[in-house]
C-alpha cells in the first residue's frame, strides 16, 4: 500500500552521468590492467607514463553510449528514445558528440584564462550555467540531449528474461575485466606457489617452541585477558546508548520529515562515515596521546569505533522498518517520541541486540590488536614476547586468545540466535 | 475517564440518532471544501473535494485504486497535509494545524488500516494502549506506564470485539481478523469522534470481512461514532453504509445513498468493463 507518495523512481538525471562515469571507468581500468601485465616488471605504470590518459577514456566512453549497450547503460537500465521510438543511431550518437562539445565548452575559460583562480571560476560559472539549464528542462534532459531530440528513460524490468548471458557482449567484456583483475592481482602479489612449498621447513623451530607453550606465565597472561574483556565489554556497553540516539538521528524515515531534520541527518551521517573509516588502531593512537598508554586508551578507542558502526548498522535498521506500524501509532496523535518507541523499536529491538552483540565479539578480537600499539591488555604482551623472539610466551598467549576468542563466538551466536 | 463509559469523550455523540444523518441544516460534523493534494513529484491525488458529513452518518468512499481514497482520510486526521481547501470539523478548521493542535485533532479523528499496522512483538493489549498515547505522559508512555483507568478501558475494548482471552498474546500470533479487531479497540481507546477505515477488509477472506464490517456498524449504531470507510466492493458498501460517496482520479464523482447506485454510476465509478462483484 505505498501511495502516490512514496513513488520514488531513480532519476535518469543522476542514472546518466553515473553511466557514463563506469564506461570511462571500466575504459581506463581495462587499459590500465592490460597494460601492467604487458610492461616490463620494473616499468612505471600506464598512467604514471601518461597522466592525461584517463581523460582519454571519457570520449571514448560517451561514443560507447551511441550504442545504447554500454556496460553502464545496460547497469542502470537506461535507454535514448526519439518521442515514443527508440532514438535512432545518428540522434544519438549526436547526444554523445555534444556532451563532448559541453565539456570542452567549460574546459575553454580553462585554456583561454590558465589554470589559475580566473580561469576556474570562469569554468565554474560555465559549468553552473550548464547545470541550471538541464536542471530546468521539463523531462531531466541534458543539453545534449535537448538538442538532438532525445531523453533518457530507465528501462521497466523486461517482461520477456534477458537474452542468455553468452549472447551478450557486456557479459564478454565483464568477464574479460575480470580476468584481468585476476591476473593483474597475480603479478602485483607477487604470487609464488613454489616458495609457498619450498620454504616451510624455516618455520620448524618456531612452531616446535609455539605448541610447547611456557604455562609459566599463564597466570599473569590470564590477568591480561581478563582486562582485554573488560576493556571490550566496557567499550560496548558506553557506545551502546550513544550509538543508539544516533542512530535515529541518521536514519532518513526518522529525520526526513523537516529540512532542519534532513541537514542534521547529512551532517551526522557525513560526520559518522568520516569517523568510520578511521580504523580503531588510528583511534588507539590518537588517544595513548590524550590519556597516555594503557587500557583507558584502548576502551575510548574501540568505544569511538564502536559508536560510529553501531550507529550506522542501527540506523539502516531504522531505515528497514515496515511504516505502517509508525503510521498508525502517528494517527493516535501521540508525539514524536511515544511514536518512535511503540512505532519503531518493537520492529528493532531484534536487530539492535544482534549487532550489540555481535559488536562485543568484534571488540574482544580488536582489544588483542590495540595492545600492539599502546591499549593495554594482552597485545601488549603478545607483542613484547614476538619481539624478543619468546616463542613459547607466544604459544601461551596465543593459547589463552584462541580460548577466549572461541568462547565469544560460541556465546554471541547463540545469543544472536536467541533474539533474533 | 470512567472505564465504565467508552465514548465519554465524544459528548453528544451518544444522542445521535442511529444510523440516520442529524437534521437538515445542522452544522455537519465533518465539512470539506476545495480539497486538495499535490504530492512532491507533482502527483495530483486529490484535485478539490467537497463534502460534509452528518454525526453518525456511515459514509462508504468508493473508487479504484489510485483514485485518491487513502490520500482523502489521510489529509482527514493529518497524516497528509492538503496542498489547498479547507477541513472543518465540529466547526473547527482543522487543516494547516501544527504540533500539539494537529496531534489532538488526530486524537479525535481514529484510523485504521487495510495491513491493520499492529506494533509487532507487543501484545494485543500494549497495541491497544497505544490509542492512549495523546493523553500519556510522555515520560510515563516511554516507560509504559500505562494509567490504571486506561488499562481498564483498553480491556473492555479488547472483550468488545472478543478478544479478551488474546489481550496477552503478541499480535503476530492473531489472524488477520483478529488483528484488525485489535486495530479497531486501539481506535476506540482514542475516544474518536469519527472513525476513518482506509480499506479495513481488503486483505480479510469474506467471512471475516462481515465480522469486522459488523464491528464498525455497531460502533456507528451504538456509540453514534462517525465512520467513513474506503472500500473496494459496491456490495459491502450497500450492505453498510448510509451513504455512498465515489472518488475517481482525485474528484467525487458520486454521492448518495448506497441503493441509488446504478448499473451506469457504477460503470462511471469503475470503467466500462467493470463486473459486479460481491462478497457475500
Amino acid at each position: 500500500m505505498g501511495g502516490p507518495s512514496s513513488g520514488e523512481r531513480p532519476s535518469p538525471a543522476r542514472a546518466r552521468p553515473a553511466a557514463v562515469l563506469l564506461d570511462a571507468g571500466a575504459l581506463a581500468y581495462g587499459a590500465w590492467a592490460a597494460d601492467m601485465l604487458l610492461k616490463p616488471a620494473e616499468a612505471p605504470s600506464l598512467y604514471a607514463r601518461w597522466p592525461w590518459l584517463p581523460l582519454v577514456a571519457l570520449p571514448l566512453a560517451l561514443l560507447w553510449q551511441g550504442t545504447d549497450a554500454s556496460l553502464g547503460q545496460r547497469a542502470w537500465s537506461l535507454a535514448r528514445r526519439c518521442g515514443s521510438q527508440p532514438a535512432p543511431w545518428s540522434a544519438r550518437t549526436m547526444a554523445s558528440a555534444v556532451t563532448l562539445g559541453v565539456l570542452g565548452l567549460v574546459a575553454v575559460p580553462l585554456v583561454l584564462l590558465g589554470p589559475g583562480a580566473a580561469g576556474l571560476a570562469a569554468s565554474a560559472v560555465v559549468a553552473l550555467g550548464l547545470l541550471v539549464l538541464a536542471l530546468r528542462d521539463p523531462q531531466e534532459r541534458s543539453l545534449a540531449e535537448r538538442l538532438a531530440g532525445v531523453h533518457t528513460e530507465i528501462l521497466p524490468p523486461a517482461r520477456t528474461g534477458p537474452a542468455a548471458w553468452w549472447r551478450r557482449p557486456n557479459a564478454w567484456l565483464v568477464l574479460l575485466l575480470l580476468g584481468l583483475t585476476v591476473a593483474v592481482g597475480v603479478r602485483i602479489t607477487d604470487l609464488d606457489l613454489a616458495r609457498l612449498f619450498g620454504g616451510a621447513e624455516g618455520t620448524a623451530g618456531l612452531w616446535g617452541r609455539l605448541l610447547d607453550p611456557d604455562w609459566g606465565v599463564a597466570g599473569k597472561v590470564a590477568g591480561l585477558m581478563v582486562e582485554t574483556v573488560f576493556v571490550a565489554l566496557m567499550a560496548s556497553l558506553l557506545a551502546l546508548p550513544l550509538a543508539f540516539v544516533l542512530g535515529f538521528v541518521a536514519a532518513r524515515n526518522v529525520m526526513g520529515s523537516t529540512p532542519t531534520g534532513r541537514v542534521v541527518h547529512s551532517l551526522v551521517r557525513v560526520l559518522l562515515n568520516v569517523a568510520r573509516s578511521m580504523e580503531p588502531i588510528v583511534w588507539a593512537t590518537i588517544f595513548t596521546l590524550w590519556v597516555g598508554i594503557g587500557p583507558f586508551a584502548g576502551m575510548l578507542a574501540l568505544c569511538v569505533h564502536s559508536v560510529v558502526s553501531l550507529a550506522k548498522l542501527y540506523s539502516e535498521a531504522i531505515e528497514g522498518v515496515d511504516p505502517g506500524p509508525v503510521e498508525a501509532v502517528r494517527s493516535t496523535g501521540s508525539g514524536l517520541l511515544p511514536v518512535l518507541r511503540y512505532g519503531m523499536l518493537p520492529q528493532v529491538i531484534p536487530g539492535f541486540l544482534s549487532f550489540t552483540v555481535y559488536r562485543w565479539d568484534i571488540n574482544v578480537r580488536m582489544a588483542t590488536i590495540l595492545g600492539l600499539v599502546g591499549g593495554g591488555g594482552i597485545g601488549a604482551m603478545l607483542i613484547e614476547a614476538q619481539q624478543v623472539g619468546a616463542w613459547r610466551k607466544v604459544g601461551t598467549i596465543v593459547v589463552f586468545i584462541t580460548l577466549v576468542v572461541w568462547a565469544m563466538d560460541v556465546l554471541s551466536s547463540r545469543a544472536r540466535r536467541k533474539v533474533g | 475517564m470512567a472505564p465504565a463509559s467508552p465514548g465519554a469523550g465524544t459528548p453528544g455523540a451518544a444522542q445521535a440518532a442511529a444510523g440516520a444523518p442529524a437534521a437538515a441544516g445542522a452544522q455537519p460534523l465533518l465539512q470539506v471544501r476545495g480539497l486538495r493534494k499535490a504530492f512532491p513529484n507533482g502527483y495530483q491525488a486529490l484535485k478539490g473535494i467537497d463534502l460534509d458529513v452528518q454525526r453518525g452518518e456511515f459514509v462508504c468512499i468508493l473508487g479504484l485504486s489510485g483514485a485518491g481514497k487513502s490520500t482523502f482520510l489521510r489529509c482527514l486526521n493529518g497524516l497528509i497535509e492538503p496542498s489547498e481547501g479547507s477541513i472543518r470539523l465540529g466547526g473547527q478548521e482543522v487543516s494547516g494545524l501544527k504540533g500539539r493542535e494537529l496531534r489532538r485533532l488526530r486524537g479525535r479523528v481514529a484510523m485504521i488500516f487495510q495491513k491493520f499496522n499492529l506494533v509487532p512483538r507487543a501484545t494485543a493489549l500494549t497495541n491497544v494502549l497505544t490509542g492512549a498515547l495523546l493523553r500519556t505522559p510522555t515520560p510515563r508512555a516511554l516507560l509504559g506506564l500505562w494509567d490504571a483507568a486506561d488499562r481498564a478501558e483498553a480491556l473492555e475494548h479488547l472483550a468488545l470485539v472478543g478478544l479478551s482471552e488474546h489481550a496477552h498474546h503478541r499480535v503476530e500470533a492473531l489472524s488477520g481478523g483478529q488483528q484488525q479487531r485489535v486495530a479497531i479497540a486501539r481506535a476506540l481507546l482514542q475516544h474518536p469522534e469519527v472513525m476513518l477505515a482506509d480499506e479495513p477488509v481488503a486483505s480479510l477472506d469474506p467471512a471475516t470481512s462481515h465480522t469486522v464490517m459488523g464491528h464498525l456498524k455497531r460502533l456507528q449504531q451504538e456509540k453514534g461514532i462517525t465512520i467513513l470507510a474506503n472500500l473496494h466492493f459496491l456490495s459491502l458498501a450497500r450492505e453498510y453504509g448510509t451513504r455512498v460517496v465515489a472518488l475517481k482520479g482525485g474528484q467525487k464523482v458520486f454521492e448518495g445513498p448506497p441503493a441509488s447506485i446504478t448499473d451506469a454510476v457504477f460503470k462511471g465509478i469503475y470503467g466500462e468493463d467493470a463486473m459486479h462483484v460481491e462478497i457475500r
